[in-house]
């Protein structure tokens, strides 16, 4: 399924493997497979960007040190520049941007073709809480079909391909791992931006929009969505406890939530 | 302007007392000296809102302000740096320096300056009302609805306001700097011989020119919607807000680079005095700033990676976003190149330059972070930005203007000011800076989002050293008050070019300069930065290739 680019582009997420000791002392400790690849991604940027500063600040000390002036009146050195030299820094920046933009575009189209069966969960922000309603999008409808998605908060019509497990929760979310999830997020009033830090994505809700990502967690446990835009002066506050379960112990929780039958909306 | 070498307000008996003369002025050098002044002034409100953001994120459990007056201070912080310290600090020390560069007696519209310079204070003084009638909430972005929806909040109605007055300050000020810098040069001074500052000055001239109409329009919308009924923005009657972001960026991103630029300029300037050796690549650096200032019209919905605009579209602004990096990659390096095998003087204007380069790139670094998509979408919104975005506006910009301070003071008084405080000004600003910003970096990455007045108690320590550094480093800016104090007091005469400078505003000007500038306009014969002496035979064709 996955375009053979991602493949060959997954192993330059190599340095991640030798980094996990650092994980959590600089970024947040990846809890889904994308989110793993982001911050391999990160790292090596990370260690790219550290070795320049070293190579510019090294050459900043040794010039203090070499060039540095005896006594008063002296005169450098009359050179206007070098076509060579200016040609080589042009083209190592250059060199550097093309292979981070080849890797990035890599994970943006991993974002753009998501799973055609997944957990659709749809976050709704409001000044200050969240709202999460959940559907099982069914395997015969064209889930991946990013108009019939957004649709789901407008157009009824299309609602038949989609099963709801009629479950709503208030500022709590409960997810399976080893589950392609997908979160479509939309606003009521002002801009928020929902954000679980350990997945290492966040899409802004925006009211009147639907927009949408997904994940696919490795890691269970108790996570914090918060707000990421300001909305308001409860912005800080604004934020729902996500708890990361094993698939059968989240069917165990849906079954326990009121008019959990999976139902068909239309009916 | 006046041809005559007599100042327009030379001797003439004055009906008015003599201060009114700073407020009636046209000449450039006062305007210049007004603006940098009040940008001073204001360089402290907005430390001070920025201090009572620190405190308030001193400890998670702080309760040092409540909810309306922090968002009030993040607001205003940003407002306030950008719009009234950094922006007509710049646009005073060009106003100051950019004539004396190019050989002229004044701007080319000494009205349209003086102008300028009324509507900067009374946008400032409406943005100052806020701090007494409520300050706006939406932060210096006030992204629609969250501007729209309170339609009784009156900070941001005087918000807008005020930005709409500096906004057409700011359009008649880069009016006055291109034409100024193409009408007016000296005879002989061609455009390929023109300091980098001047360069710098004109880009920034065709940026304000450019950009700032499009906030201009985008606030009237936010006007017209918040008190007219007419909808652009807000989604309950059809408006679309992210359409806001689109507009808003269309300004936000040439802003960045408002800001960026003269820093460029003036670094490009200090370099090769202090290292006695011409600029490197002088016609590469001139380039670059044109290429920036292009493609800065091209990015700006790199800041909107994670608003829900069409995933696809990312992609190129992406591309574009690096391909800015290139540029700016190449200035680095060739400052470097500048100052090899030269003979390096560090006096505070060069070591604030040297404290400008290091900071500057760990800014332009983080910048190439964010510009990829997949990881932005983590990191957007969150103290990894705020940490980017202040090694380059406080590591970037505003050490190039205490590059600029010291540098120019000379020009500007007479008088030099004390090397011993400014270098320990320098220490406390760049160790200050660095505790305060650098932690920010992790922090956004490890999960804290910014804006926030109270955060998970996992990131206190980070929080409490970048307080500790906030205010070492704001302490720090009072050892420049006392050195500008003490300097001004001594009266001690220094000479007309204390750093053996080859630009026209010290090889042919006084220090201060004659109201009118120059005793005669000078004829330019030769390229910009002739210091140096001619290269060992060996190396002769590299001077031959710059010709």
């Amino acid at each position: 399924m996955k375009p053979p680019l991602v493949k060959w582009g997954l192993p330059t997420f190599f340095l991640f493997g030798a980094l996990p000791a650092f994980a959590d002392a600089f970024i947040a400790e990846p809890a889904s497979d994308y989110g793993l690849k982001i911050a391999g991604l990160s790292y090596v940027m990370m260690w790219l960007c550290i070795a320049f500063f070293v190579l510019v600040v090294g050459l900043i000390a040794y010039s203090l040190w070499k060039f540095r002036a005896k006594g008063p009146n002296e005169e450098g050195v009359a050179i206007h520049g070098h076509t060579g030299l200016e040609i080589v820094w042009t083209l190592i920046p250059a060199v550097i941007m093309i292979v981070l933009g080849a890797v990035s575009t890599v994970l943006v189209i991993d974002q753009l073709n998501p799973p055609k069966k997944s957990l659709l969960v749809k976050v709704t922000g409001y000044q200050f809480g969240w709202d999460f309603e959940y559907y099982e999008t069914d395997a015969a409808a064209s889930g991946s079909d990013i108009e019939t998605i957004r649709n789901i908060c407008g157009n009824p019509a299309v609602l038949v391909k989609i099963k709801s497990y009629r479950v709503k929760s208030v500022d709590e979310l409960t997810i399976p791992k080893d589950t392609d999830i997908r979160f479509l997020t939309t606003a009521k009033d002002v801009i928020h931006s929902f954000w679980i830090p350990e997945f290492l994505i966040k899409r802004d809700m925006v009211p009147g929009l639907v927009a949408d990502f997904w994940v696919h967690p490795i890691r269970s446990g108790v996570f914090e969505a918060r707000c990421a835009a300001l909305c308001g002066t409860n912005h800080a506050l604004m934020l729902a406890k996500v708890n990361v379960v094993e698939p059968a112990q989240f069917k165990t929780w849906l079954a326990a939530q009121p008019g959990a039958d999976l139902v068909a909306l239309n009916n | 302007m006046s041809d005559t070498h007599t100042a327009p307000h030379d001797h003439a008996p004055s009906p008015y007392p003599a201060w009114t003369e700073w407020l009636f002025t046209t000449d450039a050098k006062k305007i210049g000296l007004v603006y940098m002044f009040m940008a001073f002034v204001y360089f402290f409100v907005g430390g001070i809102c920025a201090g009572g953001i620190r405190i308030q994120l001193a400890t998670p459990t702080m309760n040092f302000v409540d909810g309306v007056t922090y968002n009030g201070l993040v607001s205003m912080h940003g407002t306030v740096m950008i719009f009234l310290w950094v922006m007509p600090f710049f646009a005073g020390i060009i106003n100051f320096v950019m004539p004396l560069q190019i050989g002229a007696r004044d701007m080319a519209f000494p009205r349209l300056n003086a102008m300028g310079l009324w509507l900067f204070n009374a946008g400032a003084l409406v943005l100052m009302a806020t701090f007494l009638l409520g300050m706006p909430q939406a932060g210096w972005t006030s992204y629609a609805p969250l501007s729209i929806i309170d339609k009784k909040e009156i900070g941001m109605d005087l918000w807008i306001l005020g930005i709409q007055l500096l906004g057409i300050s700011s359009i008649m000020t880069g009016l006055n700097f291109v034409v100024t810098i193409f009408k007016l040069r000296a005879p002989g001074l061609t455009m390929f011989r023109l300091p980098l500052f001047v360069w710098a000055s004109l880009v920034v001239g065709w940026l304000m020119i450019l950009a700032m109409p499009a906030i201009a329009v985008t606030l009237t919308e936010v006007m017209l919607e918040r008190h007219f009924g007419f909808t652009f923005f807000g989604p309950a009657h059809g408006g679309d807000p992210i359409l806001y972001q689109h507009l808003f960026w269309f300004f936000g991103h040439p802003e960045v680079y408002i800001l960026i630029m003269p820093a460029f300029g003036i670094v490009s300037e200090i370099i090769p005095v202090f290292s006695r050796k011409p600029i490197f690549g002088y016609k590469l650096m001139a380039w670059s700033l044109i290429l920036i200032a292009f493609l800065s019209f091209l990015i700006w919905a790199h800041h909107m990676f994670a608003s829900g605009m069409d995933p696809r579209l990312t992609l190129p602004f992406m591309i574009l976003t690096m391909i800015i990096g290139v540029p700016t990659g190449v200035k680095i390096f060739n400052w470097l190149a500048t100052m090899w095998r030269g003979k390096l003087y560090l006096d505070t204007p060069m070591i604030f330059a040297l404290g400008f380069l290091v900071t500057f790139i760990v800014g332009g670094f983080s910048g190439v972070i964010v510009a990829s998509v997949p990881i932005d979408l983590h990191i957007t919104n969150t103290y990894f930005v705020v940490g980017h975005m202040h090694y380059v506006m406080f590591g970037g910009s505003v050490m190039a203007i205490f590059a600029a301070i010291y540098f120019w003071f000379p020009k500007m008084t007479g008088y030099r000011l004390n090397e011993k405080l400014g270098i320990w000004h320098f220490v406390f600003t760049f160790i200050g800076s660095n505790l305060t910003f650098l932690p920010m970096h992790w922090l956004g990455m490890l999960g804290m989002q910014r804006r926030i007045m109270t955060y998970n108690a996992m990131y206190a320590n980070d929080n409490l050293m970048a307080t500790i550094g906030g205010f070492i480093m704001g302490l720090a800016q009072l050892i420049l008050v006392w050195n500008w104090w003490i300097t001004m007091k001594k009266k001690e005469r220094c000479a007309d070019n204390p750093w053996r400078s080859k630009s026209l505003e010290w090889t042919h000007a006084s220090s201060p300069p004659r109201p009118d500038n120059f005793e005669q306009i000078p004829t330019v014969t030769s390229d910009p930065y002739d210091y140096g002496l001619p290269p060992p035979p060996k190396t002769a064709k590299e001077t031959k290739a710059h010709g």
